[in-house]
């Protein structure tokens, strides 16, 4: 290859503009969506993360067993995990605790909420913190030391402090404490994400000051988001540890739990999971999924170029007839063909590096709280050589396969005749392959696309099956009132409902456990109702602690029966409401009205509750309804609020905590949200999905109807003295039209039933994992009427430029 | 009196591009009568195949009148040019121009195919298997135009032209892709066919065969300089 063929390339090209533009635009921004969803993959499965030693960083998870059926999952009681920590030498070489939380800032008059993480000082220093400001936590500030002093994140610093530099000697209120601000973490820092993608702690204060209830830091009640962390000993194994662990552990949890008859069979088993696994999580399938995706997108691309790419081959036959007969090789003409194929592939190839780069922003925006590590992600040099490795890869390809198309000693034929009338037949397979592949791969993309585009819009449009207009989530934080006896915590809340409910702008108040609409970092609780109080016969289902009020606020729709009283709420009657989902799993036939059940966790549990009222299903958008049941009683470990304005009427979190300030100043309010913005909270991913999709099936069908067109207009172009032949004896042009349509059906035909067994396969694949995809009968039949309609269409356009003109137009080459 | 099959009064062609016109043909007069035999002789470039593809409807005039058999023709559309191409023309070319992915019953059908009024497929077997008789062909029906030499392509390109039963047969050069033996018996088969009533029309640049017309014509710059009878002069 010389400079010459370069230069050659480089002048042919110039002359070709459109088809430029199409390649270079095609190629450019499949190729930067793969690169993008490469670097992705490497950074998600194969990067390390960018801890010391990071392939011994452990966390202990716990899973309650009863009877060796798994009950609880990653829930272990306090004590267990404060015996773990004095026991982690044993097995980890650097070890810290950490529990998860949420909590206010009261030295804030709204009360913002951040995320919390309570720590011994070994906790960050095992994510090699890098601080902005100031230190991290000492020896001196390690359990049990009791000394208030935090660390906030750069972003909490910027958002709150508005970065002020002497934030170094201010304070931070929680509960009734008040913590120095001892250092900032560095904008850099990479927070290990154990919470899942997105949870990023905003404040870290001393283990000793988690906000755990003493009354729950007993062996017989488990909680969550506590955990043991550790670097590993390299000379042991981690299930000799797990097994030891367990042993010891569960030593202690029979003793401390012997004698009450809840507890017998049960256990918890004790595992160690790598930092690794727990970061990556469910993700591993998504950026598969997604790399998938983008490489199907440049398989359609390298389809629609090389289709292209043979049209234009097809116009150059003269000239390559020529060279030949001046005494070109085949191999000269490769390579002038290769030339002309790089010189194209530079300009994508850069396009394709700014689209990865815009395609990584656009992860970091609207995906962080999907995948895990996106603050890592960055155009790194393997992406680049990848981006390289594969534009120069399909640059050979093209050649070489556009070269093999071409016939060399056919090539001489062409100016034997003179031009007059005759042509060079090309493989009609490989042109019907291009066809099929084109379809194959277009029709999955789109009809995968349409399946998500209709499942999303149609949760977006799935009406509640509640009220939501004026009704707002009130998460309150109740501050040093958890050490509180419970009726004294039960009493504040009555109290704070009453202060509420007589202000000019509420209609109703509620004291609630949960809301009907709850995001993922919102604790449920689960619990049993058995026709046997030996809970033998147990179901389960989501149990919601609520009042008088509560239903009513919602609108809920009977069935049948009745909803709680003043006095069922004031005395905690063993009364219960179900929906119909759980009715119809406690009796077949649903009647369950005035059955009695008993009811697990409850202090009455020797009592049977009755079931005095039956609900319609609430039908959250894109979520199957699950067993629901409601009990009378305020809920004190995490006090709600569910409040119903008068029309066109708002209450500030200031308000709230001024009105609630009169009852008793601990209580705030954690989180304020109106019930809409939860619901397009919770169709906010529906509606991310909507437009991805669009997105996407306009890409597909674009680069389908670009890719369709090149196969079609090539083949045209090769059959165009046939078609003036057929032209001149006599065929109009209409029959021209249909004739060349019914010889493109035959391969789009197909290569729709290759996609429908693809699809069919990937659907089963896809029963095996967590992701759900309902299809519809539109998502069936659409893609593969857009195709033959996209036929038609490129069918006639492709020989619209024949059959419009006389046929010695055709015979003549003009 | 001769049946009138085409007249052509004042037929021009100009080939229009960014930088110049060409005309090809200039006021071009001609009447061809049922039974003729008409060759049309001339220098390369003097538009003998323009000639003939406006004859042919393959391209439509710059201007003038063009009627077969008493039917104005000069300015119909593509469709209408198609079905009387394919009603009353037919056509023989150079290079023969049979469909390599047909077999050699299915090029000579093709024109039946085209009909508006729907042939039956008894009758497209009748007629394709009499006109592969005519050119003694029969025994090559399922063959490719590639199994089969010059020769016997040239003369299913006859058989393709005959099976409409066209008014006219037009007809480009026919032994330009053949050796002389060849040649000879393709203008044999002409000769006969025309012998038979059929009308032809001929471009070619061999005068041996040009002489085998009853009329010659004489093309230079896109005009009719000479006209002879030969019809008469053999007479």
């Amino acid at each position: 290859m010389s400079v010459n063929d370069f230069k050659t390339a480089f002048h042919s090209l110039t002359k070709a503009k459109g088809y430029v533009i199409t390649i270079v635009l095609t190629l450019g921004l499949t190729l930067g969506a793969l690169v993008a969803m490469f670097n992705l993959n490497y950074q998600l499965l194969i990067k390390p993360l960018p801890y010391q030693d990071q392939e011994r960083l452990y966390l202990l998870r716990g899973d309650a067993f009863t009877n060796g059926q798994r009950d609880l999952a990653n829930m272990y009681p306090y004590p267990a995990a404060i015996e773990a920590y004095k026991k982690a030498g044993e097995f980890f070489d650097e070890y810290a605790l950490v529990y998860f939380g949420t909590d206010v800032v009261r030295s804030f008059t709204d009360s913002p909420l951040v995320a919390t993480s309570y720590v011994t000082p070994e906790y960050l220093q095992l994510a090699n913190v890098s601080m902005a400001l100031g230190r991290s936590f000492n020896k001196d500030e390690g359990f049990e030391s009791q000394v208030p002093v935090v660390i906030i994140s750069y972003e909490l610093w910027q958002s709150l402090f508005n970065g002020s530099a002497d934030v170094l000697d201010k304070t931070m209120q929680f509960g009734e404490v008040d913590f120095k601000i001892i250092g900032v973490t560095s904008q850099h820092f990479i927070e290990p994400q154990l919470m899942g993608p997105g949870r990023l702690t905003q404040v870290w204060l001393p283990w000793d000051y988690n906000v755990i209830a003493p009354r729950y830091r007993v062996w017989g009640m488990f909680n969550i988001n506590q955990y043991l962390v550790g670097k590993l000993n390299p000379e042991l194994q981690s299930s000799s540890i797990e097994q030891s662990i367990s042993a010891q552990l569960n030593d202690i949890y029979t003793r401390e739990t012997a004698g009450r008859a809840s507890f017998v069979g049960t256990s918890i088993e004790f595992k160690l999971v790598s930092y690794r696994e727990i970061i990556l999580g469910d993700s591993k399938a998504r950026v598969l999924l997604l790399f998938i995706g983008a490489l199907v997108l440049v398989l359609i691309a390298a389809a629609n170029i090389t289709n292209l790419i043979l049209a234009r081959a097809a116009n150059q036959q003269r000239g390559m007839a020529i060279k030949a007969a001046l005494g070109a090789q085949k191999s000269h003409l490769f390579y002038l063909v290769l030339a002309e194929i790089l010189l194209l592939l530079l300009p994508a190839l850069f396009l394709s590096l700014l689209i990865t780069f815009a395609g990584i922003e656009i992860l970091k925006q609207l995906a962080g709280d999907l995948l895990p590590r996106l603050d890592e992600l960055y155009i790194s040099g393997l992406s680049l050589f990848f981006a390289a490795f594969s534009a120069l890869v399909l640059a050979l390809l093209f050649a070489l396969l556009v070269s093999g198309q071409i016939n060399y000693s056919s090539l001489n034929h062409l100016l034997q005749y003179s031009g007059k009338g005759t042509g060079i037949q090309i493989s009609s397979r490989v042109r019907q392959l291009l066809i099929l592949v084109q379809v194959m791969l277009t029709g999955i993309l789109i009809a995968v696309s349409l399946h998500i585009l209709q499942q999303s819009m149609d949760n977006i449009k799935q009406p509640l099956g509640f009220a939501s207009r004026d009704i707002y989530q009130v998460q309150l934080n109740n501050g040093t009132q958890r050490d509180r006896p419970v009726s004294e915590q039960k009493n504040n809340l009555t109290a704070i409902r009453d202060v509420l409910l007589a202000h000019p702008k509420m209609e109703n108040v509620s004291i609630t456990s949960d809301f009907p609409i709850t995001s993922d970092k919102i604790i449920s609780w689960f619990s049993y109702l058995s026709v046997d109080p030996d809970f033998v016969q147990q179901r389960q289902a989501l149990l919601t602690l609520v009042d008088e009020n509560f239903l009513n606020i919602l609108g809920a729709h009977w069935l049948e029966g009745r909803h709680f009283n003043k006095e069922n709420f004031q005395t905690e009657s063993t009364v219960v409401i179900v929906n119909e989902t759980f009715a119809h799993q406690l009796e077949l036939d649903g009647k369950v009205l005035h059955k009695r059940y008993y009811l697990l966790n409850s202090d009455k549990r020797e009592f049977p509750y009755e079931i005095v009222g039956v609900i319609l299903d609430f039908n959250l958008p894109g979520r199957t309804e699950i067993p629901r049941m409601f009990v009378p009683q305020a809920s004190t470990r995490f006090p709600r609020l569910l409040l119903q304005l008068k029309p066109h009427q708002e209450l500030t979190k200031a308000d709230l905590n001024e009105l609630m300030a009169s009852v008793n100043s601990q209580y705030k309010v954690s989180e304020l949200r109106s019930m809409d913005n939860a619901h397009q909270l919770l169709i906010a991913r529906d509606k991310l999905s909507v437009g991805l999709t669009l997105v996407l099936s306009i890409i597909a069908l674009s680069l389908a109807s670009i890719g369709i067109y090149g196969v079609l207009s090539y083949t045209v172009q090769l059959r165009k003295f046939e078609l003036g032949i057929r032209m001149a004896i006599g065929a109009s042009p209409d029959k021209v039209f249909w004739q060349i349509l019914k010889d493109n059906l035959a391969p789009v035909m197909v290569g729709l039933v290759f996609g429908f067994i693809v699809l069919i396969a990937f659907w089963l694949w896809m029963q095996q994992t967590t992701f759900s995809l309902q299809t519809t009968t539109l998502g069936w039949l659409l893609p593969p009427v857009l195709i033959l309609l996209l036929t038609a269409v490129t069918s006639l356009l492709s020989v619209w430029h024949i059959i419009r003109k006389p046929a010695n137009h055709v015979l003549r080459g003009h | 009196m001769q049946q009138l099959t085409l007249k052509m009064t004042g037929i021009t062609k100009v080939y229009s591009t960014e930088d110049m016109d060409t005309h090809a043909l200039r006021g071009i007069d001609l009447e061809i009568y049922k039974g003729d035999f008409v060759s049309i002789c001339g220098p390369s470039g003097c538009g003998k195949s323009t000639l003939l593809s406006l004859l042919g409807l393959l391209d439509m005039p710059t201007s003038g009148q063009y009627c077969i058999e008493e039917k104005d023709v000069s300015n119909l559309s593509l469709s209408e040019a198609a079905f009387i191409r394919n009603e009353k023309i037919g056509f023989i070319f150079q290079s023969f121009n049979l469909i390599d992915e047909l077999s050699v019953f299915d090029n000579i059908a093709l024109p039946l195919r085209y009909r508006r009024e729907k042939v039956s497929e008894k009758d497209i077997h009748k007629k394709v298997m009499e006109c592969l008789q005519i050119v003694d062909m029969s025994h090559r029906a399922q063959h490719k135009p590639n199994q089969l030499s010059g020769g016997q392509q040239q003369r299913i390109a006859i058989a393709r032209a005959l099976v409409g039963s066209p008014a006219l047969l037009l007809v480009d050069e026919p032994t330009g892709n053949l050796d002389s033996r060849n040649g000879d018996a393709v203008m044999e088969m002409l000769q006969q066919l025309n012998m038979n009533g059929t009308t032809l029309c001929m471009v070619t640049h061999d005068p041996r065969y040009a002489d085998m017309a009853t009329r010659k014509l004489h093309l230079l710059d896109g005009k009719i300089i000479d006209t002879q009878n030969l019809a008469e002069v053999v007479g």
